[in-house]
């Protein structure tokens, strides 16, 4: 056989197990018509695989009949139990307190450092100030306050910049996003194995966020899988989630346009399709009819509504959105895609499986964060102009979003977004109160404030307790555990 | 009778929710397969069968852990081969030399062979002692890629199925299978000159 076969010898494989596509094989078979030695090769491999199967065949043929149903069904007769259907807090023992500061700060802040700021592919979130300590007094960029403050507040903006990047808040948007998907930094993928990613997170600071790295494909990778002949939806998806904004538009909308009923394929397009820091509100209006019980696209046409000065829509996307139960950005769908592109790009299954787990609800926290921080500059800029009024109304509208998330999250970080949303909208009204001399009501909000102050401090040790596992020794630990939560999503069973 | 024809994952969905009765129809279904693997692990008949019985039992345990977008006979396959390694492993046993019933039974059967027509006395001959070799020679491979051979030839398992069900990767799982294919072909070759 001639050194340069040795490429086809994987795929006589494959083809003899019946699972080329036709593309390749008829290559295939185009280069063995012409090489002898191929032939030869094929022709051997068929002989001996032929009486392997015929040995297994006739082991099978003298093996005695069983029925072991009556005696199955009896042991587990007493064993009825519902199964679970969320990942437990045993599968994640040894506990390990990553956080035993007092403050929402301090505990959010942890949460960023502890699981993807260090390693995130590209979040602008804060690493030391949540979303509830940015900075009242933002102007939204176009909404009703904007044209009298802009100077006053960008150079308060200004002076906030080392302890705020939290959100893009500043104008024009499209010039601050393009850098950030470009500055992105994958490690070579191709080859992808779950003991590569294990000797990466062994001796990481943050072992979650190490792991999670891994689930960014390099620009070239991503297109490839992205522009496979039998690349599935969910690699294309997953490979456009590694992409700029541009480019992965062309592969969701043809995505979108094979399989126009999935809503999280029609989020990934409007997220992908929005300009100025808005998302499309076209895709976003389709996804409210995929998906009717999800009140986030809502809350996003909202936002752009009110970005765009147009607060009379504003305030009614707010009021569907409020008269829905839940709310999600599709982490699982998400790390489903993401495990799906790793996979087609060649990574380890297990690999891919550690990787998109680890990775999963990162982007969500992001998108949410986001979302939820353009919701509360919006009431700021009401407050400071003095409509009181609209300004409760849109704190409220985020509070209402956090118990949506609570109730809808598929992921820890999209609950985490939830209680980061609902904090800054407590913190927001109890200056308020304070402001206008409502005892009453300050000392409610404050109370509230404690309350969702432990919230994320137990979520957060709860995550402390799940990216124990990205770095467990034991041989499947990482892998049995990304199985789960892919299955199952990153959120405690409790909830 | 109407064959059920609802799909394993389907079954496992129901399962989960409660019903027991699609355990019975998946057991209908796999109950031989999962025998039958368990055997060519620990080639005991009877502790095979016991293997196969746990694995359902083990089914029914984590029937809340099956991912329905994933297929379900890879997983069943996975969670019977960890039980017939930890067999394996408590037995302190190698696969043995020595052949049980089944086996040998398999070994001299040449009704396959004589089903062909144009086949004749010395024909089946050479067949059954070539099949034996073979079969000696599987033995000597590494448990690996006994396995592996197996999984794919006994079995008929595609090389994606095997990855799952052993973790490796689908594409290193074609590479093994090829060179230990050729391995294998080389030995035969060597004992057919020997012959």
């Amino acid at each position: 056989m001639k050194p340069s076969c040795e490429t086809y010898q994987d795929q006589f494989v494959a083809w003899l197990e019946g699972s080329l596509d036709r593309e390749a094989q008829e290559q295939l078979m185009r280069h063995v018509t012409d090489c002898p030695e191929c032939r030869e090769e094929v022709a051997w491999m068929k002989e001996l695989g032929g009486e392997l199967e015929s040995i297994g065949d006739d082991i099978a043929a003298a093996m005695p009949e069983i029925d072991l149903v009556a005696a199955v069904m009896a042991e587990v007769s007493g064993q009825a139990e519902p199964a679970p259907k969320v990942v437990v807090l045993d599968d994640y023992r040894k506990p390990r307190i990553w956080v035993a500061a007092g403050s929402m700060l301090a505990a959010a802040a942890a949460f960023l450092v502890v699981f993807w700021v260090a390693g995130g592919r590209d979040y602008v979130v804060p690493q030391t100030t949540p979303m509830a300590q940015v900075s009242p007094g933002l102007p939204p960029t176009h909404g009703p306050a904007a044209q009298s403050q802009t100077s006053a507040v960008q150079s308060e903006a200004q002076t906030q910049e080392t302890q705020t990047p939290a959100v893009e808040t500043q104008e024009p948007q499209t010039d601050t996003q393009a850098p950030e998907f470009a500055q992105t930094e994958a490690p070579e993928l191709k080859t992808l194995t779950l003991a590569q990613i294990t000797a990466d997170t062994r001796n990481a600071a943050n072992p979650r966020a190490a792991a999670a790295r891994f689930a960014t494909l390099d620009a070239d990778t991503a297109r490839k899988v992205a522009t496979a002949a039998d690349a599935t939806p969910e690699a294309i998806v997953g490979a456009a989630a590694s992409m700029d904004p541009a480019e992965a538009r062309i592969y969701l909308a043809k995505v979108v346009e094979q399989d126009p009923t999935n809503p999280y394929y029609r989020m990934q397009l409007a997220m992908a399709s929005g300009s100025e820091g808005m998302v499309s509100d076209t895709d976003l209006a389709a996804v409210t009819d995929l998906d009717p019980e999800n009140a986030l696209p809502h809350y996003q046409l909202a936002s752009n509504a009110f970005k765009k000065g147009d607060a009379s829509n504003g305030f009614a996307y707010l009021g569907e959105a409020g008269g829905l139960k839940s709310a999600t950005a599709y982490s699982r769908t998400a790390a489903a895609c993401r495990e799906k592109a790793l996979e087609k790009s060649g990574a380890e299954q297990s690999a891919a499986q550690v990787a998109a787990a680890a990775n999963m609800g990162s982007e969500e926290y992001r998108q949410i964060s986001q979302l939820a921080q353009s919701l509360l500059e919006q009431a700021r800029a009401y407050e400071s102009q003095g409509d009181y009024e609209s300004a409760q109304k849109l704190y409220d509208a985020v509070d209402g979003l956090g118990s949506q998330l609570a109730a809808g999250a598929e992921s820890s970080g999209e609950e985490m977004a939830g209680l980061e949303a609902q904090r800054g909208a407590t913190d927001g009204l109890q200056a308020m109160y304070q402001q206008l001399g409502n005892v009453q009501d300050e000392d409610g909000a404050s109370k509230r404030a404690a309350a969702l102050t432990a919230a994320v401090q137990t979520l957060t040790t709860f995550l402390g307790e799940v990216n124990e596992t990205f770095f467990d020794d034991t041989p499947g630990a990482a892998a049995n555990t990304a199985g789960q939560i892919l299955a199952n999503g990153d959120r405690p069973a409790s909830k | 009778v109407k064959a059920d024809e609802r799909t394993d994952e389907l079954l496992m969905a129901e399962l989960s929710q409660g019903r027991q009765d699609a355990l019975a129809e998946i057991m209908r279904r796999y109950q031989r397969d999962v025998f039958r693997f368990c055997y060519h692990y620990v080639r005991h008949e009877e502790r095979a069968k016991d293997l196969a019985q746990e694995t359902f039992v083990r089914v029914f345990a984590a029937r809340g852990r099956f991912d329905p977008k994933k297929q379900f006979k890879p997983w069943l396959l996975c969670i019977a081969r960890h039980l017939c390694f930890n067999d394996l492993r408590k037995m302190k046993v190698q696969h043995t030399e020595s052949l049980d019933a089944i086996t040998s039974a398999a070994l001299q059967d040449g009704s396959q062979i004589l089903e062909d027509d144009s086949a004749g006395p010395g024909d089946l001959l050479m067949a059954l002692e070539r099949k034996q070799a073979l079969f000696k020679l599987l033995d000597t491979l590494s448990e690996d890629a006994r396995e592996l051979m197996m999984l794919r030839y006994f079995e008929r398992l595609h090389a994606r199925e095997i990855a799952e069900i052993t973790g490796l990767n689908e594409a290193n799982v074609r590479t093994k299978l090829y060179r230990i294919l050729k391995q294998l072909q080389e030995q035969c070759a060597k004992l057919k000159e020997e012959l």
